[in-house]
């Protein structure tokens, strides 16, 4: 009996002050601490024969996975363009792009809406800024 | 010799093993780095879009508003501060919303901002209040 109650009181003597002073930090705690804001630009360009400027971007989800975005244009010379959306995480790098199905899109005056198909997907959470731009072609893309 | 350090390196080796299945269980319960600061909150704001308003269709148009459109990982009141520059400034817009994982749209208004090239940066951020 008295071999067997050494080892147990030298046990408790350890245990007792690893556990009354042990620090418990998940993986949870030592996370960066979110995401607070998110940036949105929208481009708007000035040349004489592109003069459109982006008015809104919407971004579609399929839970939290970023899928698709649509872009709202103000286009002030009917044409061939080029639409891109770009996503970018917290350092700035370029995680998803999108642009129109077929490379380019006819767009003709006033408020036009394109959507943007993205690539690849990405969680939402990732996403910091979010650009939106529109180019006038010289002609189309399709051939 | 033997005989003495075997029962001690067992209860060594015994209470290691205790205290690691001790912080394995309790990893799940903590909610603070420290016992002098508050909870330790993780949230992610999620701008699902944003857009603006125009005072007219001229390419020196003023952006007068817009919207967005936010939603927090964290239910709760925030206080969400929307800010909008171009090239000819920047204005603020600050409200206290609540927000939950279910996106809410927040419309603004704000003084004026010419519309200039190469576009419009808007930057929505929340804050717990």
């Amino acid at each position: 009996m008295r071999r067997l109650a050494a080892p147990l009181l030298i046990f408790l003597v350890i245990l007792t002050p690893l556990v009354a002073y042990s620090v418990y930090m998940p993986v949870t705690a030592v996370d960066p601490l979110g995401k607070p804001a998110m940036t949105y630009r929208l481009g708007k360009n000035n040349v004489i024969s592109d003069r459109n400027e982006v008015r809104s971007v919407s971004l579609t989800t399929s839970g939290t996975t970023v899928t698709d975005a649509t872009v709202q244009i103000f286009v002030r010379n009917a044409g061939w363009y080029d639409v891109t959306v770009v996503l970018r995480d917290s350092n700035g790098n370029i995680i998803s792009t999108g642009g129109p199905p077929l490379g380019c899109v006819y767009l003709g005056s006033g408020l036009r809406t394109v959507y943007v198909p993205m690539s690849p997907h990405v969680s939402i959470d990732s996403v910091y800024t979010v650009e939106a731009s529109a180019s006038r072609l010289i002609s189309s893309c399709i051939i | 010799m033997l005989r003495y350090l075997t029962p001690i390196l067992l209860a060594l080796l015994a209470s290691s093993a205790a205290y690691a299945a001790a912080v394995t269980l309790a990893s799940n319960n903590v909610d603070q780095l420290g016992r002098g600061e508050g909870n330790v909150v993780h949230y992610y704001v999620r701008v699902l879009s944003a857009s603006v308003t125009v005072n007219n269709n001229a390419f020196n148009n003023q952006i007068t508003g817009g919207s967005v459109t936010v939603a927090s990982t964290v239910s709760g009141t925030y206080t969400v501060t929307i800010t909008v520059s171009t090239s000819a400034g920047t204005r603020t817009y600050t409200t206290t919303v609540s927000l939950s994982p279910t996106p809410t749209t927040i419309s603004f208004t704000i003084t004026p901002l010419s519309y200039t090239d190469p576009g419009v940066t808007i930057t929505v951020r929340a804050d717990p209040v």
